[in-house]
């Protein structure tokens, strides 16, 4: 492997960082991705999952939905910019109703950026 | 315990897994995504006092590349280009001493040079649970 990437990963201290995980409506993944572009954190992850909260699902015409189609978005920001981020997804993913989702903050300890082997976002 | 999540390519799924079991990691967990990163996707606009025809080709080539390698393709190009790209996301559990291994072998495996590698992301695991016999800890994941 590069010289330059070995040294990268060799154990130097990187900044803190955050991975923000918000499961959200998917007809709201647009318009959070959108705020989220238009506060300069355009870089995301997204996927199709399914899911239920309290509510066990929904209940329809006698039909029951135990797990309901969301959006998952996945972003890696640094640590004073995740409060931000967390505010972003909450004004537009908002309905007030049950369903609009969560956001989970956890911590991340290192980042690497393949294309060039160096540690860091 | 250490997890380690890896954005990466498509078409590097292959190489990626063969690396790992070149130094003995055989257990991840791989998912279909949907990402992008500071560029915000690709981009096919034509800007008018160029050259149209390649614009067009171009945007012919990146349509027929990414419309084929995942369902609903087509609902993701945009008049202007492609807001999302299909990655995987590999998702691997290991344990401390293997951490910088795994690292290396998906960067050797993964690194082109060019924009959208992809991104690995590496956090503290406070527990794992093999389900089959209840054993917990760095043992679970052996």
């Amino acid at each position: 492997m590069s010289l330059r990437a070995s040294c990268a990963i060799s154990g130097l201290r990187s900044e803190p960082m955050k991975m923000v995980r918000a499961v959200v409506r998917p007809e709201k993944a647009e318009a959070v991705a959108e705020a989220l572009e238009s506060e300069n954190f355009p870089a995301l992850t997204k996927m199709d999952v399914f899911g239920r909260g309290r509510q066990r699902g929904i209940h329809v015409d006698g039909v029951y939905y135990d797990e309901l189609p969301k959006t998952l978005i996945v972003q890696v920001v640094r640590d004073e910019d995740a409060p931000k981020i967390v505010d972003i997804i909450m004004k537009s993913a908002k309905t007030g109703h049950f369903g609009d989702g969560k956001i989970f903050v956890s911590e991340i300890e290192e980042a690497y950026t393949i294309r060039t082997g160096m540690k860091g976002l | 315990m250490k997890e380690i999540v890896a954005i990466i390519r498509v078409n590097k799924t292959q190489a990626t897994k063969k690396a790992l079991g070149e130094i003995g990691i055989y257990s991840m967990t791989i998912c279909r995504v949907l990402g992008r990163g500071k560029q915000k996707g690709l981009h096919y606009e034509i800007t008018g006092g160029g050259d149209e025809e390649a614009e067009r080709l171009r945007r012919e080539r990146i349509v027929s590349i990414f419309s084929e390698s995942f369902d609903g393709g087509q609902e993701l190009l945009s008049a202007r280009g492609m807001r999302y790209i299909p990655k995987r996301m590999l998702t691997l559990a290991v344990a401390d001493a293997q951490a910088k291994g795994v690292i290396e072998a998906i960067v050797r495996a993964n690194q082109t040079g060019h924009i959208g590698d992809g991104k690995i992301f590496v956090s503290s695991l406070s527990d794992a649970v093999r389900v089959r016999t209840g054993e917990r800890g760095e043992i679970a994941i052996l």
